[in-house]
C-alpha cells in the first residue's frame, strides 16, 4: 500500500507534471491579475481623452482578449491538442453564430453607437414613447432612467434601427404651445398679448425671438402656435410659468379660450332657428314630462 | 457721488437692516452666528432712481419675505459691494446704428449691477449676490455653441450727459471700430462684463472701457477690456475688481445678427 502511494506521489511530483502545473498556476494567479491591472491602467490613462463608452470598450476588450489567450495557454500547457480544439471551435462557432445572431448584432450596433456618438451618458433621449436619461451605454444595450424612476434597457440594435431624439444635446430648446382662441378675437391682439407675456418672463430668451404663428381655422377657434426659446435646464420651469401666465392674462384681457362648439343651421347660415308654436301642444308636453 | 451706499455698516444682535439699490430692496438680520438675508424687487417706476444706504429697518422681523440663512460666526459688520453681472451682456440698441467702413463710434450704456453682500470686519465672508434688476436671458451665437447672456435693451447713448443717473447701474463706455471693408449695422453687441472693474465717478458709477474692432461678419472681433479707469469723469479708485482677470485682447464674435432660428 505504502509502495503504491510512494509510486503515485513520485509520478505526481515528476518533472513532466510539476513544470506545466507551475506554469498553469502562474498563468491563473499572475496572468489574470496582470490583465485586470493592465486594463485598469489603460482605462485610467485614456479616461480624459476618450468618452466613457470607448474607455469601457477598450478595458473590456483587453480583459476578454487576455482571458482567451490565458485559456488557450492553459490548454496548451495541460497537453490538450489545440488543433482538435480549433477544429471543434470552428464547428461550434457556426452553431453559436446562428444561435447568437441577436447578441452579435447588438454588439456590432453598440460599436457603431460608440463611434457615431449620437448621445452620451447623462443625455435625455426619446425613443418612441420612452423618454429618459442615459445611465450607461454598454456593448449589448443602453440603459435609461425614466423620470418616474424606472430602468429601461434598450437593445443597441433597436437604437440603430429607430429614430432617437436627443433632447439635451444642444444648450437651448424651443417650447411649442398650441393655443386656440374664439373666432371673435382679434388676431393682432392675441399676437401682442403673447409676445408681451414672453417679454415679461425672464426665463424666456429674448433671442431667438418668440414667435406667434396663426396656424389654422380650427373646429372651435383660431389656432396658434406659440414658440418660445429657453435654456434646456429652464424648460419645465418656463412651461409651468408660461402656461399659468397665458391663462391669467387671457382672463384679464377677456380673451376666450374656446371649447368645442357645434352650430346647427337650418338651411340659412344667418337666419334664426324657426320655432312654430302649436296651440295646446306645448302644454301637453309639459304634462307628459311631469308624469315621467 | 454719494458713496454711503457702499460703506460698511455695523449690525448688532437681533438687529434688522434695510437698504435699497434701485428696484432691489434688501433686508439683513443678525441672529446668533447667522445673518439672514431677504430681498424683493420693487415694481414702481420711481424706485429705479432711488438708493438708500443700510439703515435700521422699521420692523425687526419683516413678514412675508423669503429669508435665506448664512452661518458666518461673529459677524458684526456688513458691506454691500457693486459687482458686474455674472454672465455676459448683449446690448441691443433700440434703434440700430450703422458705422461706415473705417469709422468708429463711442456708446454709453448702463450695466445693471449685482449687489454682493459681505459680512465680517477682519475676516470677510462673501454671503451672496443679488441682481439689482431682473434681466431677461438671451442667446448670443448659434444654437449649438453660443453663450447664455443677459439681454439689455438700451438707447446706447452717444453722449454721457444724455443718460440718467441710476445708482444700480454703472456706465460702460464702448468704442466700436469698423475695420471691415463694408458698413456694419450695430443691432447687438456682446460685452463680457466679468472683465470689467467698477469705479466711482463724481456723479455715477463707471466700468472700465471696452474697445471692439469689427473685422467682418464671419470674422471674430478682438475685444479689449481696459485696466485703466475711464476718463469721462474724475475717478477716485477701484470700487470693485473684475470677476475674471482682464486679458489684453479676447477674440470673440461680439457683433452679430443671427438668423439661424427659422423653420417650422
Amino acid at each position: 500500500m505504502n509502495e503504491v502511494l510512494a509510486i503515485s506521489w513520485s509520478n505526481v511530483l515528476s518533472k513532466e507534471f510539476v513544470g506545466p502545473a507551475v506554469r498553469i498556476g502562474v498563468l491563473v494567479f499572475v496572468g489574470f491579475p496582470l490583465i485586470l491591472s493592465f486594463a485598469a491602467l489603460v482605462g485610467r490613462s485614456t479616461r480624459k481623452r476618450l468618452t466613457p463608452q470607448a474607455n469601457m470598450l477598450i478595458r473590456k476588450g483587453i480583459v476578454y482578449f487576455g482571458s482567451v489567450m490565458i485559456f488557450i495557454s492553459i490548454l496548451n500547457q495541460s497537453g490538450y491538442p489545440l488543433k482538435t480544439l480549433l477544429g471543434a471551435a470552428g464547428i461550434a462557432g457556426i452553431a453559436i453564430g446562428f444561435a447568437s445572431q441577436t447578441s452579435v448584432s447588438n454588439i456590432i450596433s453598440g460599436l457603431f453607437l460608440i463611434s457615431e456618438k449620437p448621445f452620451a451618458v447623462g443625455d435625455v433621449i426619446q425613443v418612441g414613447s420612452t423618454k429618459g436619461a442615459i445611465l450607461s451605454i454598454d456593448l449589448l444595450s443602453v440603459k435609461l432612467r425614466t423620470f418616474d424612476n424606472h430602468l429601461i434597457r434598450l437593445p443597441n440594435e433597436m437604437l440603430i434601427k429607430s429614430e432617437v431624439r436627443n433632447i439635451t444635446r444642444f444648450p437651448i430648446r424651443r417650447l411649442d404651445i398650441e393655443l386656440s382662441v374664439a373666432y371673435k378675437e382679434n388676431i393682432q391682439k392675441i399676437r401682442e398679448v403673447l409676445l408681451d407675456i414672453a417679454d415679461k418672463e425672464p426665463l424666456c430668451l429674448d433671442e431667438p425671438e418668440p414667435d406667434v404663428r396663426f396656424q389654422n381655422f380650427g373646429d372651435s377657434g383660431l389656432e396658434f402656435l406659440y414658440a418660445i426659446w429657453c435654456v434646456r435646464e429652464d424648460y419645465l420651469k418656463l412651461k409651468k410659468n408660461i402656461m399659468q401666465q397665458i391663462k391669467e392674462r387671457f382672463d384679464e384681457e377677456g380673451i376666450e379660450i374656446p371649447f368645442p362648439h357645434r352650430t346647427l343651421y337650418t338651411g340659412s347660415a344667418t337666419g334664426p332657428f324657426p320655432i312654430r308654436i302649436v296651440n295646446g301642444q306645448s302644454e301637453d308636453k309639459e304634462e307628459l314630462r311631469a308624469d315621467n | 457721488m454719494d458713496m454711503e451706499l457702499w460703506q460698511p455698516h455695523r449690525i448688532e444682535q437681533d438687529q434688522c437692516l434695510e437698504a435699497q439699490v434701485g428696484p432691489l430692496q434688501l433686508w439683513l438680520r443678525r441672529s446668533g452666528d447667522e445673518i439672514r438675508i431677504a430681498s424683493k424687487h420693487r415694481k414702481d417706476p420711481d424706485s429705479r432712481l432711488k438708493a438708500v444706504p443700510l439703515h435700521l429697518a422699521v420692523e425687526r422681523k419683516p413678514a412675508g419675505l423669503d429669508w435665506s440663512r448664512w452661518v458666518c460666526g461673529n459677524c458684526d459688520q456688513v458691506l454691500l459691494t457693486p459687482v458686474t453681472p455674472d454672465r455676459p451682456v448683449v446690448v441691443r440698441p433700440e434703434v440700430p446704428l450703422k458705422i461706415p467702413s473705417g469709422r468708429e463710434a463711442l456708446f454709453f450704456f448702463g450695466v445693471p449691477l449685482w449687489v454682493r453682500i459681505i459680512a465680517g470686519e477682519t475676516t470677510k465672508v462673501q454671503l451672496c449676490e443679488e441682481p439689482s434688476v431682473t434681466v431677461s436671458n438671451i442667446w448670443f451665437g448659434d444654437p449649438m455653441s453660443g453663450d447664455l447672456c443677459y439681454s439689455l435693451r438700451t438707447r446706447a447713448r452717444r453722449w454721457i450727459s444724455d443718460s440718467q443717473i441710476e445708482q444700480h447701474r454703472a456706465i460702460c463706455p464702448v468704442t466700436i471700430h469698423n475695420a471691415a471693408p463694408v458698413q456694419v449695422d450695430i443691432e447687438r453687441f456682446c460685452v463680457h462684463v466679468a472683465h470689467l472693474s467698477i469705479y466711482p465717478g463724481t456723479s455715477r458709477l463707471w466700468t472700465s472701457e471696452v474697445q471692439i474692432t469689427f473685422k467682418g461678419e464671419d470674422e471674430t472681433s478682438p475685444v479689449e477690456y481696459s485696466e485703466k479707469p475711464p476718463t469721462y469723469e474724475t475717478v477716485d479708485k477701484v470700487l470693485s475688481k473684475p470677476r475674471l482677470p482682464v486679458k489684453k485682447s479676447i477674440l470673440k464674435k461680439s457683433i452679430g445678427s443671427f438668423g439661424l432660428f427659422g423653420g417650422v
